[in-house]
């Protein structure tokens, strides 16, 4: 066992596919905690990021230098106010603004931005108004009036319950002439771009920006206004490992859990393969004789039968007619592959089969009084062990690729992302892009060409160990 | 005592049909070593597997002990396999090799149920491999046959063989892959088992000088048939058939004194095929007769240990 | 190391040293070995397998397998050194030409695609200016000579049986008259009876033609028959060197004798007992200290243990290297 794993050891194709297939089980294993995301292609897990979001690291290329990450801060007023009465500090969180009557008190916030313009600004802060019905709270960014808060509300003003605490959200994605000065203000044919196009007028390059509450006191009374600290929150350019596709969804969580299901499909048919195979293929090499050339023409059948064609058929077929709605797809998918993949398997095990039980010990072994069941066990299905191997190397990327070219035609799975329907979205969006989403195409094709060679060396390499007949005995 | 009676073992392969066996008897009398001799695809290999019931003849019988061994079944066929054992010529490819020396030996202990125990078992096979001359056991015990040399390798094949106490051996060729300096070192274990045990051996081989030091009984084999047989005295000494002649003759002597003698094999090339009716050896033969190619010569006895098939006699 | 005993000198090996390199160190498989051949002589060289023929007739050959290193020594030809000269050259010159090559498996040497006149014909015409007719003469005389039917030309190797297709190959061998022919194990897995005929026709060739011949075998006692000289090697060593007559009639190393006991006579069968070497050759990366025979050998003395004996003549052409030889 020692010198198998020397052996082993010793080849770099082993080290390399062990290091491969390692790294993927890791990931596959650990999806759940490396990432929040399990499924992202459902609505609520989709937005982490702006659309087509870079990954974080690679704004250290210049081209990306000044995309922004996603900002969540809590701003603070300027300083000036300390001194002045009319503006306090509550608590840690809360600022008690006083007006006199008549009066305006604005609030500034200072914003440092140090990047391009993010994909979206939203402010959210809660608001407790005096008691009466003359005042308004207007909220600027720059010179923008992007709000207005009054208990009577006249459009583009925004309803406010007098004496309560009232949770005010503001979202470049949510402003229309109803509920924004500014677009109120704006042409007609302009307005609906304003969702758009606010970002990059409001922080349209690095610097600081002002935030400013105006609190407007219209009564006869001095009025007391309470204001928690407004959030600032926006969404980034430049997302976590590997940016988002097109939804602004988390490709890094997409090509984890695409990991997870490839792997477990791989294996999964790989094992029903090899099991298929070599139970179809020990039989009728071993036995001979009329179970062989049933079980040998029943091989070819299937073997006969164009593989991916009818794949695609069957399964539009049952897609279509809804047939089987109580299956996953996920499992038909899986079977449809398994059931059109072992003839080779059991072809092969079959001829490995037909000349191991030619050999001089298989009839040593007889010879020592081995009943067959004996021989079968101890000779013959051990020595078939490399091959197993060699095969499993090459079922696997088999399976891998078929289910993959599914998925990239959009005929398998689409409810969850596999590495095949990443590809296949991302190719399909290329022309949306400047350019191509390179973090999103790369990560499932190299994934994809990955696997399938370290499950190829790492066959081969078994191959080579396993089966001292084939390629060491003289 | 094993018999084997007129077997005919016929192979097909595409559209020829090779008579390995073609009406062969032999007969390993108690405490006997038959040699049979002959050259590449005589034959001599199938006879051996024929006789172990290893291979179906279309014609004839083996009788072990009386018994038609085609017919055992259950228990007797089990006691036939445990004391009739064969050893090939290739012992790496006779020998599971992924299998540890030790378990190679206990295979057979194990199938038969010959030791109660562990220990037992174990305390079986290392006999086994002092009795073949691998010591230190323990050492041999667990290695892995392909660090054995060729001559180490057959021994532990031969172990196999003797921990199941076998009455009867056939072994096919067990030295021709082995260096001339090893040889004797095998056929001795041969000799010591049918002298304490008193087991038939049937040893096969292409190379009639070996069989003078062992053998009691020869058969000389040709494509199929037994051309002479004797006892190993009459047969060495006064070699009767052509073809046993040239085999002799063809045997190199170490010693450059009698060089001529090598260089005076009397045998033809082949120059016209074999008219599937005369004598086989007729196309090779230097004194082939018109009644050669006529019809095949039975075996006549010219002595009462020593026949031969030949029309000269 | 001067040899006094030649007198016609064709190949002189001079303390030849072949390795071969392993991840653990070097094996040593020719370790300071001496030896000539004269012209139209016959040298037969024997051993153990794994005692380093092939390695020797490799290295004189200059096909060792990638992982061999001449450490030292040299090989002359003629008075050439052809382990330094040129490949190119090598293999223009003296391949075929000067000195041809019988390896064991001769399935190696015919290639099974072609027909057996066609790369006879690519052998003469690779050297000789020849007309394609005129070396098809020259292919059905040699394959006549060897006794093969000249329409077996049309033939592709598998389909001549074993002894044809070794014929073959020393009819190709012969082709372009060399005056030295190295034949590795070309008769082992022949059938006895092939054996002697394809020594016969060596034998016959070679004395007719009076070409030198290097033939290396395991079994000693097919060099009684057809060498002049013989050297045993054990364990890349040469441990006996002399002529035929007094290595056979007065073996002097343990060595030597105890191979001589091992081969089946039938002229003895009742006085003698065949005789087994006791224990194994050792392994050649690790050989024991002093002799290497030590081991195995039963007269073996403190000093055999210690210093390696010298190889040394005892008299006339009779070399060998044992400290009990020396000794007397
Ligand atoms: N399993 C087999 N299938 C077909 N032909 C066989 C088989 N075994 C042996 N033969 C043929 O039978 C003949 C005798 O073979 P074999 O008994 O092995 O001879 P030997 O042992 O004397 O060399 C040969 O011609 C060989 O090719
Ligand atoms: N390519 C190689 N690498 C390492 N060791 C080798 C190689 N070829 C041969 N040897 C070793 O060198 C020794 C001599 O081998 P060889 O010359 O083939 O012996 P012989 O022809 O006498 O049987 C043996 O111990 C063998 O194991
Ligand atoms: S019977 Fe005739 S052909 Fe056959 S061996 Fe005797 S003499 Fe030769
Ligand atoms: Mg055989
Ligand atoms: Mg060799």
């Amino acid at each position: 066992m020692n010198k198998l794993l020397r052996d082993l050891m010793s080849r770099k194709t082993f080290i390399f596919s062990v290091v491969v297939i390692g790294f993927f089980a890791v990931l596959a294993v650990a999806a759940p905690f490396l990432t929040p995301y399990n499924n992202p292609y459902r609505v609520g897990q989709q937005f982490v990021a702006a659309p087509y979001a870079v990954p974080a690291w690679a704004t250290v290329f210049p081209q990306y230098k000044n995309l922004p990450p996603d900002v969540r801060i809590t701003l603070t007023p300027s300083l000036a106010y300390e001194s002045s009465g009319e503006v306090s500090q509550l608590n840690s969180s809360t600022l008690k603004v006083t007006v006199p009557p008549g009066d305006t008190v604005n609030v500034t916030f200072p914003l440092r931005w140090n990047w391009s313009s993010p994909y979206d600004v939203r402010l959210s802060f809660t608001l407790v108004t005096p008691n009466t019905q003359y005042f308004q709270v207007n909220l600027f960014v720059r010179d923008f009036y992007l709000m207005s808060l009054s208990p009577l509300p006249i459009p583009p003003e925004v309803t406010v319950v007098p004496g309560k605490p009232n949770p005010v959200i503001f979202s470049t994605e949510l402003v229309n002439p109803g509920n924004s000065p500014y677009v109120a203000s704006l042409p007609v044919q302009d307005q609906s771009l304003a969702s758009l196009e606010l970002p990059k007028m409001l922080l349209p390059k690095p610097g600081t920006y002002n935030v400013t509450l105006s609190f407007v006191n219209t009564g006869k009374t001095t009025e007391m206004f309470l204001v928690t600290l407004p959030g600032y929150s926006s969404l980034g350019y430049a997302y976590g490992r590997l940016g988002t596709d097109d939804n602004g969804a988390s490709v890094f969580s997409e090509f984890v859990y695409g990991a997870r299901f490839d792997l477990y499909l791989s294996l999964v048919a790989s094992a029903i393969i090899i099991g298929i195979g070599l139970i179809i293929g020990l039989l009728a090499g071993y036995v001979g004789g009329f179970t062989d050339l049933t079980l040998n023409a029943f091989t070819d059948f299937f073997l006969l039968i164009p593989g991916l064609p009818l794949l695609i058929v069957l399964i539009s077929i049952f897609d279509i007619t809804g047939t089987i709605v109580n299956v996953n797809k996920a499992v038909l998918i899986l079977l449809i592959i398994s059931l059109l993949s072992w003839p080779g398997t059991a072809k092969i095990i079959r001829g490995q089969t037909l000349t191991l039980r030619n050999r001089t010990f298989v009839e040593a072994a007889r010879a020592l009084g081995e009943s067959r069941m004996r021989i079968l066990f101890k000779h013959i299905v051990p020595n078939l062990m490399g091959i197993l191997f060699a095969q499993l190397a090459y079922d696997v990327p088999g399976v891998i690729l078929a289910e993959s070219g599914l998925d990239f035609l959009g005929l398998g799975i689409t409810e969850f992302p596999t590495w095949g329907n990443m590809l296949g979205y991302a190719t399909n969006n290329v022309s949306f892009v400047n350019g191509f989403a390179w973090w999103w195409v790369l990560p499932p094709g190299l994934g994809i060409v990955f696997i399938s060679v370290a499950f190829y060396y790492f066959g081969t390499a078994m191959l080579d160990v396993l089966s001292p007949y084939k390629l060491r005995g003289e | 005592m094993i018999e084997g009676k007129d077997l005919r073992v016929y192979f097909k392969t595409r559209d020829v049909e090779v008579r390995a066996l073609d009406g062969v008897s032999v007969a390993v009398k108690e405490k006997e070593i038959v040699g049979v001799v002959g050259e590449s695809g005589s034959g001599k290999t199938t006879l051996g597997r024929t006789l172990l019931n290893l291979q179906r003849p279309v014609g004839g019988e083996v009788l072990w002990n009386g018994k038609n061994v085609f017919k055992l079944r259950g228990r007797e066929e089990r006691e036939f396999r445990r004391r009739n054992q064969i050893i090939y010529q290739n012992p790496y490819e006779a020998i599971d090799i992924r299998l540890k020396v030790y378990d190679v030996i206990a295979e057979g202990i194990r199938v038969h149920r010959l030791a109660s125990n562990k220990e037992e078992e174990k305390e079986m096979v290392m006999n086994a491999l002092r009795d073949v001359g691998l010591n230190p056991e323990e050492e041999y015990a667990y290695s892995l046959p392909n660090q054995l040399s060729g001559g180490q390798l057959q021994r532990v094949a031969i172990a196999r063989a003797l921990v199941l106490n076998p009455t009867f051996i056939v072994a096919d060729e067990p030295v021709s892959m082995l260096d001339m300096s090893v040889r004797a070192g095998i056929l001795e274990i041969f000799q010591r088992q049918r002298e304490e045990k008193g087991t038939e051996i049937l040893m096969i081989t292409h190379d009639i000088s070996t069989l003078g030091y062992i053998a009691d009984r020869i058969y000389v084999m040709y494509q199929g048939k037994v051309i002479e047989h004797g006892s190993a005295d009459a047969l060495l000494e006064k070699p009767l058939h052509p073809y046993t002649q040239a085999l002799i003759t063809a045997v190199p002597i170490p010693d450059p004194s009698e060089r001529a003698k090598l260089f005076s094999v009397k045998i033809k090339e082949k120059e016209e095929e074999y008219n599937g009716k005369g004598c086989k050896y007729y196309p090779r033969c230097p004194f082939a007769m018109q009644s050669c190619r006529e019809k095949e010569p039975e075996l006549k006895g010219v002595s009462s240990d020593h026949y031969v098939a030949c029309y000269l006699y | 190391m001067i040899f006094e005993e030649s007198t016609d000198n064709l190949l002189q090996v001079n303390s030849l040293k072949t390795y071969y390199k392993t991840k653990t160190g070097f094996v040593k498989a020719v370790d300071d070995v001496s030896l000539f051949v004269d012209r139209a002589k016959v040298l037969g060289v024997a051993g153990e397998s794994g005692c380093g023929k092939s390695t020797l007739v490799t290295t004189i050959f200059r096909v060792t397998p990638r992982n061999a290193q001449v450490m030292s020594g040299e090989v002359k030809y003629k008075g050439q050194d052809i382990l330094n000269m040129d490949l190119k050259v090598f293999r223009r010159d003296i391949v075929w030409k000067e000195i041809a090559y019988i390896p064991q498996a001769s399935m190696d040497v015919l290639d099974p695609v072609y027909k057996i006149k066609d790369q006879m014909l690519e052998t003469i015409l690779e050297h000789e200016d020849l007309s394609k007719a005129d070396a098809l003469e020259r292919i059905y005389k040699a394959l006549e000579n060897v006794g093969v039917p000249a329409e077996k030309a049309d033939m592709f190797p598998h389909e001549l049986s074993g002894g044809q297709r070794q014929r073959v190959v020393i009819a190709m061998a012969l082709l372009l008259s060399p005056s030295m022919i190295v034949s590795d194990e070309a008769t082992t897995a022949l059938d006895v009876i092939t054996q002697a005929k394809i020594l016969e026709l060596m034998k016959s060739l070679q004395e007719n033609r009076k070409f030198s011949m290097m033939f290396v075998t395991h079994d000693l006692s097919l060099l009684a028959n057809i060498s002049d000289s013989i050297a045993i090697m054990y364990a890349g060593k040469l441990v006996e060197f002399g002529d035929v007559e007094k290595v056979f009639g007065n073996p002097l190393h343990p060595y030597t004798q105890l191979l001589l006991k091992a081969i089946p006579d039938l002229r003895y069968r009742k006085q003698r007992r065949l005789v087994a070497i006791p224990g194994f050759p050792p392994d050649l990366e690790n050989p024991p200290k002093g002799c290497r025979f030590a081991p195995r050998c039963p007269l073996a003395m403190p000093i055999c243990r210690e210093v390696e004996p010298e190889f040394s003549r005892v008299e006339g052409f009779h070399y060998v290297a044992c400290h009990a030889v020396n000794k007397k």
